[in-house]
């Protein structure tokens, strides 16, 4: 099977801000920093990005009340038809082992 | 150049008051603001560039616009009735602004049309789509953010772009979305050097449909 790109989506327990966690992200993943980005509508909330090799990437706060508080996910950009019909290879497995090995943070996959 | 309305309405969004400003002269107002951004739009879209800026040197050279500057700077250094002094060339700012940005957003329209949203319609031939935040208003309206009253500061901003569609949302979810083709695009068009770089400058974001 040939792929015309990737994503990925895992969880991620953490203690602590959402500043934190991109720091030791960025670190491992050796990313650019995350930006924060508040939405422009009400509640306005805050969401971190960072591009990397042609992925987008995401990392967003879930409620407290989940045992895997924060959700990290990438795919590659210049991908919407693909995208649009499931057609992205799914990395989450490799992603999942990469940031609980590299980073030190238990991840999650819900495949 | 756009009318007093303009700043006016600018000036009572910042200091809250917008509304009870309004009071009886609302339905005035309203008219005096439709009038003025049509004949401002009609000017940018229809008056040949050479016009425009001939325009533009005749009114440099009028002694009301020295009249204008001197008063500014002199009320910049007098201080008003709460005891600070006022930036009078904020409303000089906002004027000049808001004449750049309608340009601007003219240019984007039309960059948006041939180059962005056909393929996206392609996925769903009834979205809707448009803008938001400081670069459709000329104003920074996010409450959360620093800068927020502060008009847009052309030479760093961003383009909050939105699609409104049941479809796309339930594929590609809430996160702001890059569009390295069109960030392309822009990138390359005279006017959007101030745009932010990645896509901390242009990002679109799905939303379901009302």
């Amino acid at each position: 099977m040939i792929y015309n790109g990737a994503k990925a989506k895992i969880y991620l327990k953490y203690k602590g801000s959402i500043e934190d966690i991109s720091k030791v992200i960025s670190k491992g993943m050796i990313l650019p920093e995350f930006y924060f980005e508040t939405d422009e509508e009400y509640p306005h909330n805050v969401t971190s990005n960072c591009e990397a090799l042609g992925f987008s990437i995401w990392l967003n706060k879930l409620t407290d009340e989940n045992d895997f508080n924060y959700i990290l996910e990438i795919e590659t950009n210049l991908s919407l038809e693909e995208s649009f019909n499931d057609l992205l290879c799914d990395l989450s497995p490799w992603l999942a082992k990469y940031v609980s090995e590299i980073c030190g943070i238990e991840t999650f996959v819900n495949i | 150049m756009l009318a007093p309305e303009w700043v006016a309405t600018y000036q009572s969004l910042k200091r809250g008051t917008y509304l009870s400003d309004l009071g009886g002269d609302l339905k005035q107002t309203g008219v005096n603001i439709k009038n003025a951004a049509i004949a401002d739009w009609n000017y940018t879209t229809k008056t040949p560039i050479v016009q425009q800026l001939k325009d533009r040197g005749n009114q440099l050279v009028q002694p009301q616009t020295l009249e204008q500057a001197v008063t500014m700077y002199i009320g910049s250094k007098i201080p008003n009735n709460i005891g600070t002094r006022d930036n009078l060339l904020r409303v000089s700012t906002v004027k000049v602004v808001k004449t750049e940005l309608s340009r601007l957003q003219n240019t984007f329209d039309n960059l948006v049309e041939s180059d962005l949203i056909s393929k996206y319609k392609a996925l769903d031939p009834k979205l809707k789509y448009g803008y938001t935040g400081s670069f459709k208003t000329g104003v920074v309206g996010n409450t959360s953010k620093p800068t927020f009253g502060n008009p847009i500061n052309l030479e760093k901003f961003d383009i909050d772009f939105w699609i409104e569609s049941d479809v796309l949302y339930k594929k590609f979810g809430p996160n702001l979305r890059a569009d390295p083709q069109f960030r392309k695009v822009l990138a390359e068009t005279p006017g959007f050097e101030g745009l932010k770089p990645n896509k901390e400058g242009f990002s679109i974001k799905f939303k379901p449909n009302n």
